[in-house]
C-alpha cells in the first residue's frame, strides 16, 4: 500500500469534497507534491443507486454513498441531554457524504455567494447574549475574487443582469440560468405584486456543455442523488481530475486520515492514516511540509481534538478553546402549497426563483435567509409534507396523493443560524470507530435567536404563497435543534485574534505556521445561503496562501 | 410470514391504499416489500406488528363477531378506525406508503403505478 507514495509530500490535503478538491488541485497546478486522503470510496454514476429510501435527501434506512455503516458511529446528546449511538444516515448524525467528492457528488448545488453583511454580522445586529455570533476577519470584498474564480473554474449558471447589487459582480455568471417553469413564471408575478425583486437561483450546475461535459438533462429526481449526465458540478468532476492529471497528486481512498503528527517541539510533520484491508488494519505515516484540513466541520474538529500531544493538551489550534464549537449549518423555513392549476412539469432540478429580500434588515430579527421554490420531489417525500387535516390511510389519502402532487408548491429557505458556542463537538470519552479511535460527539442546539428569525422568514413564506391564490397553504414548526448536517460549519472558526478562533484570515491555525483548514469548519457564521460557493472561494484563497508563501 | 398473518396483513393494507383504477397496496407489491423491511431494517416492528394484527382481529371479533378477513371493506374500515390513532397502526402506514410510492426497486411500487398514478415524471433511463 505505501508503494508509490513519496517519502515526503510539500502537502497532505485531507478530505476529498469541495474545499479538499480546490486545495489539491491549485497545489498541483503550482507544482506542488499533494497526497489527497479521502475515507470514502470514488463512486461511479451506476453504483449511487436512486432509491428513494435510501438517498441524501431521504435516508430512511441508508443513504446512497455510504458503504460501512457499522464502522463509523458517532454520539449525539439531543436536547434533553439523551444519547444516542447512531449510525451515518440517521438523523443526528449529521452526515454530508463519505465519498470521493463528498457532499458535491450527490448535493442540489446552489451557489450562493455570502451577503456583504453576513461577514460582520456582529458589527451589524450586536451580540445576543449566550451567542458566538461574531465578525469575520476577512471581508466580503476579500472574497470576492475567489467567488468569481469559482464560479468560473466550476461552472456556475445564474443570471447577472438581475443578481444582487450588493455583491457588486465584475463578470456575469459564466453559463445562463435554467429556464422558466410554471412555478418561477407564477411565483414571479405574486412577488411583483408585492413589491419584492425575485432572480433566477445560481446552480453549480451546466446549462450548456462547459469544461469538457454535457448540459444538465433536467432529470426529475436532483438533490441527494448523482447526476446522470454529470451535468452537476463536484469536486469529483473538475477539480479532482485536473490535480491528478498534473502527476502531482496522489489520492488514497478509502484512506481516513488518523492524527496530525507533531514533533517534539509541537510542529505539525505529517498524518497518520489508517486503511482497513481483508479484515486487518493498516497504519501508516506520512510526511509532509504542511497538512490542509478539509474533512468537513464536524470531522476536522474531530482530528484536531484527537492530534493532541504534551505541546497541545487539548487539541491543535484549541488553546483558546473554540475548535469544535460553534457548530452551525441552517434551520430550514418555508411553507407548502396545493395550488389550483397543474405546476409540475417534470423538469429538474425545479429550484429556479428565489427572493433575497429577507436575508437582512428585516424588523427586530438577526439575520432572516432567502426564500426560494424546491428541488422537485419525489412522491414519497410530497406524502411526508401532508398537512396535518389530511387523511393518511384509505381511499380519501390516495386520492389526495393522486390529486395534489402535480399541485405541490413550497417556498423555503435556508434561516441564518445565530451560533451558539454550546452547539459543539467533542471526543466521545467511550464509543470508537473502527481503528479504535474516540469518535466524534456532538451536543448542543443552535441559538433560540434562529428560531425568532425562522418564524419571521415562516410569515414571509406563507405571504409569497398566498399570492400565487392557491388551495390551501401549512407549514411544520421548526424546532430549536442542533443544526449543521449538510451545511456544517464554524467548528474551527477563523479570526483575528488567536483567543477568539482557531485559523487567521488565510486558513492557518493559530500558532502554527504549516497546519491549515480549507472547508467549512473557517465560517464564523453560515449566512442565509446554501453554504457550499463560499466554501469553494475560501478554499481557493487558501490555496492562494499557500501557493504564495510556498514560493 | 405464516400464511394467515399474511392474508390479515393483507387485508389491513389493502384498507391503507385501497383498490380504484390504479393497484391496491398489495397489488403493487406491499407484501413482498414489508416482508424484506421486517427481515431487515425493520425486523424490531415483528412483535409490534403482530400485536396489532391480533389487536385488530380481536376488535372485528368484538364487534361484528367475525374474522377481519371475512368483513366487508366498509366493515374492515370501522374496526380500523377504532384503533388508528395508535403508534403501531401509524407505523404500518408510514412503512405501506413508503413501499406504494418508492422506487420498484424496492419492491412495493410494481411497473411504478403509483408514479404515473401521481403524474411524476420518473427517472432517466
Amino acid at each position: 500500500m505505501s508503494q508509490g507514495l513519496r517519502s515526503e509530500y510539500d502537502a497532505i490535503v485531507v478530505g476529498g469534497g469541495a474545499g479538499g478538491g480546490v486545495v489539491a488541485c491549485q497545489l498541483a497546478e503550482a507544482g506542488q507534491h499533494v497526497l489527497l486522503l479521502e475515507r470514502g470510496r470514488a463512486l461511479s454514476y451506476r453504483q449511487v443507486p436512486r432509491d428513494h429510501l435510501r438517498n441524501h435527501r431521504q435516508s430512511i434506512y441508508g443513504d446512497n454513498t455510504t458503504t460501512d455503516y457499522e464502522g463509523h458511529p458517532r454520539v449525539f446528546v439531543d436536547p434533553a441531554g439523551r444519547e444516542h449511538v447512531l449510525k451515518p444516515h440517521m438523523g443526528g448524525y449529521h452526515l454530508n457524504a463519505m465519498t470521493l467528492g463528498g457532499g458535491t457528488r450527490v448535493y442540489g448545488g446552489q451557489a450562493w455567494r455570502f451577503h456583504p453583511l453576513d461577514f460582520r454580522m456582529a458589527s451589524t445586529y450586536g451580540v445576543p447574549k449566550g451567542s458566538s455570533l461574531a465578525d469575520w476577519p476577512i471581508t466580503y470584498d476579500d472574497l470576492a475574487p475567489y467567488y468569481e474564480q469559482a464560479e468560473w473554474e466550476l461552472g456556475v449558471c445564474g443570471d447577472h443582469a438581475t443578481s444582487l447589487p450588493a455583491w457588486k459582480r465584475n463578470k456575469p455568471y459564466p453559463m445562463p440560468p435554467f429556464p422558466d417553469s410554471p412555478s418561477s413564471i407564477a411565483l414571479r408575478k405574486a412577488a411583483k405584486q408585492l413589491g419584492w425583486a425575485t432572480q433566477p437561483v445560481p446552480l453549480l450546475m451546466n446549462t450548456i456543455p462547459y469544461n469538457g461535459r454535457a448540459a444538465c438533462i433536467q432529470c426529475a429526481n436532483c438533490v441527494g442523488q448523482a447526476c446522470p449526465s454529470d451535468g452537476k458540478v463536484g469536486s469529483q468532476n473538475t477539480v479532482i481530475p485536473r490535480a491528478l492529471k498534473t502527476g502531482n497528486c496522489d489520492l488514497l481512498l478509502e484512506t481516513q486520515a488518523e492524527r496530525i503528527d507533531t514533533d517534539d517541539r509541537g510542529r505539525v510533520i505529517g498524518v497518520t492514516f489508517v486503511r482497513y484491508e481483508d479484515g486487518q488494519i493498516h497504519r501508516t505515516s506520512v510526511r509532509a511540509k504542511r497538512v490542509i484540513l478539509s474533512a468537513a466541520a464536524v470531522e476536522t474538529a474531530r482530528l484536531l481534538l484527537t492530534s493532541s500531544s504534551r505541546h497541545h493538551p487539548h487539541g491543535l489550534g484549541n488553546h483558546s478553546d473554540h475548535v469544535g464549537r460553534h457548530l452551525q449549518g441552517h434551520v430550514y423555513t418555508g411553507a407548502h402549497a396545493i395550488t389550483r392549476e397543474v405546476m409540475y412539469d417534470g423538469k429538474g432540478p425545479g429550484v429556479n426563483i428565489c427572493t433575497l429580500k429577507f436575508n437582512h434588515g428585516n424588523p427586530g430579527i438577526i439575520g432572516g435567509g432567502l426564500l426560494a421554490n424546491e428541488f422537485l420531489k419525489t412522491p414519497f417525500k410530497f406524502w411526508t409534507e401532508a398537512p396535518g387535516d389530511v387523511p393518511r390511510w384509505g381511499i380519501k389519502a390516495k386520492q389526495y396523493m393522486r390529486n395534489n402532487f402535480t399541485r405541490a408548491e413550497h417556498v423555503q429557505g435556508p434561516i441564518q443560524d445565530i451560533p451558539s458556542p454550546d452547539a459543539r463537538v467533542t471526543l466521545d470519552p467511550k464509543v470508537r470507530d473502527r481503528f479504535g479511535n474516540p469518535v466524534a460527539r456532538l451536543s448542543g442546539t443552535t441559538h433560540p435567536e434562529s428560531i425568532n428569525a425562522s418564524l419571521y422568514m415562516h410569515e414571509r413564506a406563507r405571504e409569497w404563497l398566498a399570492g400565487i391564490d392557491p388551495v390551501k397553504i401549512w407549514a411544520f414548526r421548526p424546532q430549536l435543534a442542533l443544526t449543521g448536517g449538510q451545511h456544517q460549519a464554524g467548528t474551527a472558526r477563523m479570526s483575528a485574534d488567536p483567543k477568539a478562533g482557531v485559523t487567521d484570515a488565510w486558513g492557518r491555525v493559530h500558532g502554527h505556521d504549516n497546519l491549515y483548514v480549507a472547508d467549512g469548519s473557517l465560517h464564523v457564521t453560515n449566512g442565509g445561503f446554501n453554504p457550499v460557493l463560499t466554501i469553494f472561494a475560501l478554499a481557493y484563497r487558501v490555496a492562494d496562501g499557500i501557493n504564495k508563501a510556498a514560493r | 410470514m405464516d400464511p394467515s398473518t399474511e392474508r390479515i396483513l393483507t387485508a389491513v393494507i389493502d384498507r391503507i391504499i385501497p383498490e380504484d383504477d390504479y393497484p391496491s397496496a398489495s397489488q403493487a407489491g406491499c407484501i413482498e416489500f414489508l416482508r424484506r423491511l421486517l427481515a431487515s431494517e425493520e425486523e424490531a416492528f415483528n412483535p409490534v406488528l403482530s400485536r396489532l394484527l391480533y389487536d385488530i382481529n380481536t376488535a372485528s371479533h368484538n364487534t361484528i363477531g367475525r374474522d377481519f378477513v371475512d368483513l366487508s371493506a366498509e366493515q374492515q374500515d370501522g374496526v380500523l378506525r377504532t384503533l388508528d390513532n395508535t403508534p403501531a397502526f401509524h407505523h404500518l402506514v408510514l412503512l405501506t406508503n413508503e413501499g406504494y410510492y418508492a422506487d420498484p426497486g424496492n419492491g412495493g411500487n410494481r411497473d411504478a403505478r403509483s408514479w404515473e398514478m401521481v403524474g411524476y415524471k420518473g427517472e432517466p433511463s
